[in-house]
């Protein structure tokens, strides 16, 4: 009998097939409402301290042009069709008044996106701030990877202390992992937090002159939050370069071009700093100039002029270049050649 | 008698005194410490369950140390000048507690808004009776001219 029983039977054969149809189908419809409308931002808003789907009063986005409102597709879920313009974006939930609303200013080359974005806002709940609360929280909600919860908790909990006049050890415990979340949404989650984070490392390391007994207290030494904000600082960079990468990759050239070159001013700027990034003034501008090159060869076909332009703007980079390779007199070369037909027309 | 009195007013005054240690121990409650969630929970405890069994305690031996029928020009024994000072200074320290308890609410409140309300209760009863206790210790005795 159970010999019979191991092999495929002729006769389910087609039973099975169906059963493959139906399964198929039922991923393509889920596929297909995913995108529903163009909907290819879709958020997920729960409640913090319960962790069920949480009942805004509105979720909407903010963005260069506006702002739109989300649709609610399901039991705390919501979906928008993700505007074309603009480079930031900020996602905003207005809670009732048991939860505490959320602004999430999102770090997005939105051009680029192409799947759908997902996202996971939690909101918090008004708990009173505590030492206990606040070390039960955070053992809670910032252990894992749910770096959204961590910052949501310690958003409320920083606006809570931040009023205050007296500056105590729950003061600087909160402000520092208020930073730390910060900093994490802003490498794992890709949120627009990290100025916020060294802004924030910046202020403690302030207070840290005037009072150090707090921090004596909360076990926090200068070194560490000089430490904190220097990674903060780092990923800043890593993730603006991502984002060159990022929309490179989506060929978004122009695009890509204006991030890198916004990253070379700034750090001649000295506003970033790219030590112990791996990322070079070099590297930055042989990208933008490698962007600026391929988005004249797309336009040379509509307007010859703009893709001169866009050449000329490779080349001046190639050439701005301080540790020249095989690479830079290869493509300094190339450009040059793209460049020659219009030069004495 | 004169010990048994002072030990039970040392240990009627345990809380108030516990506050102001927890007041010293976290640095003007700008620091976490266990002290102030024990003198907390004792606070809690004594207005709950404690405060009127020390009353009952209170009354017969500051009775028994009052002024025993007097003019206002006599001479009044040395002990209970010493109860009645010990009572005044008491007094003085629990308005004082008052006033820093308030003073310091937003750090009693970071540890927890029970120990708070807790501390504001309990030193504003002793306030009312320290003042009681002194009334009893020299003014229903006092001989009427």
């Amino acid at each position: 009998m159970g010999i019979g029983l191991r092999g495929p039977r002729p006769h389910d054969a087609p039973g099975r097939r169906r059963a493959v149809f139906a399964a198929a189908l039922v991923a393509c419809l889920a596929a297909l409402s995913a995108h529903a409308g163009g909907a290819n931002l879709r958020a997920t808003v729960l409640d913090l301290q319960s962790g069920r789907p949480a009942q805004p009063l509105h979720v909407k986005l903010e963005f260069d042009a506006g702002v739109q409102e989300f649709q609610r597709v399901g039991e705390g879920e919501y979906a928008l069709d993700l505007p074309v313009v603009g480079k930031r974006l900020a996602l905003i939930a207005d809670a009732p008044d048991q939860l505490v609303p959320r602004r999430v200013d999102l770090r997005v080359p939105i051009r680029a996106v192409k799947s759908p974005l997902m996202l996971k806002i939690y909101l918090a709940d008004r708990q009173a701030v505590t030492y206990q609360n606040v070390s039960r929280r955070a053992a809670h909600h910032c252990k894992g990877t749910e770096y959204d919860a961590c910052l949501a908790y310690f958003e409320y909990a920083a606006g809570q202390v931040e009023g205050s006049p007296s500056i105590d050890q729950l003061f600087v415990s909160v402000e520092y992992n208020y930073g730390i979340a910060l900093r994490n949404a802003c490498e794992f989650l890709r949120y627009d937090t990290c100025r916020r984070a060294i802004e924030k490392f910046d202020g403690l390391t302030g207070t840290y002159q005037n009072h150090p007994k707090p921090f004596q207290a909360a076990e926090l030494t200068l070194a560490t939050l000089t430490a904190a904000k220097k990674a903060a600082e780092r990923i800043e960079v890593t993730s603006r370069y991502t984002g060159v990468l990022f929309l490179y990759d989506a060929q978004q050239y122009d695009a890509a071009a204006a991030v890198a070159e916004e990253m070379i001013d700034a750090a001649q700027a000295a506003e970033i700093d790219l030590r112990g990034t791996g990322i070079t003034l070099d590297r930055l501008r042989q990208d933008a100039a490698s962007a600026w090159s391929l988005y004249g060869d797309r336009l040379q076909a509509e307007n010859v002029s703009a893709a001169v332009e866009a050449y000329k703007r490779s080349k001046a980079h190639l050439l701005s270049v301080q540790t020249k390779t095989d690479r830079t007199a290869r493509e300094l070369a190339i450009v040059t050649r793209k460049i020659a037909p219009f030069a004495n027309p | 008698m004169i010990g048994i009195a002072w030990v039970i007013l040392t240990l009627y005054t345990l809380p108030l005194l516990g506050i102001l240690f927890s007041l010293v121990v976290s640095e003007g409650f700008t620091r976490e410490s266990s002290a102030v969630y024990v003198v907390g929970s004792i606070t809690e405890e004594f207005l709950r369950t404690l405060r009127d069994t020390f009353g009952s305690l209170m009354v017969p031996l500051l009775t028994a140390f009052a002024v025993k029928s007097i003019g206002a020009d006599e001479r009044v024994p040395r002990r209970t000048m010493a109860i009645f000072l010990a009572l005044a200074a008491l007094f003085v320290v629990s308005v004082v507690s008052v006033g820093l308890v308030k003073f310091y609410q937003e750090g009693i409140t970071r540890h927890d808004p029970k120990v708070y309300e807790a501390f504001q209760s309990v030193t504003r009863s002793y306030s009312k009776e320290f003042l009681t206790y002194i009334a009893l210790t020299i003014g229903i005795s006092l001989k009427r001219e």
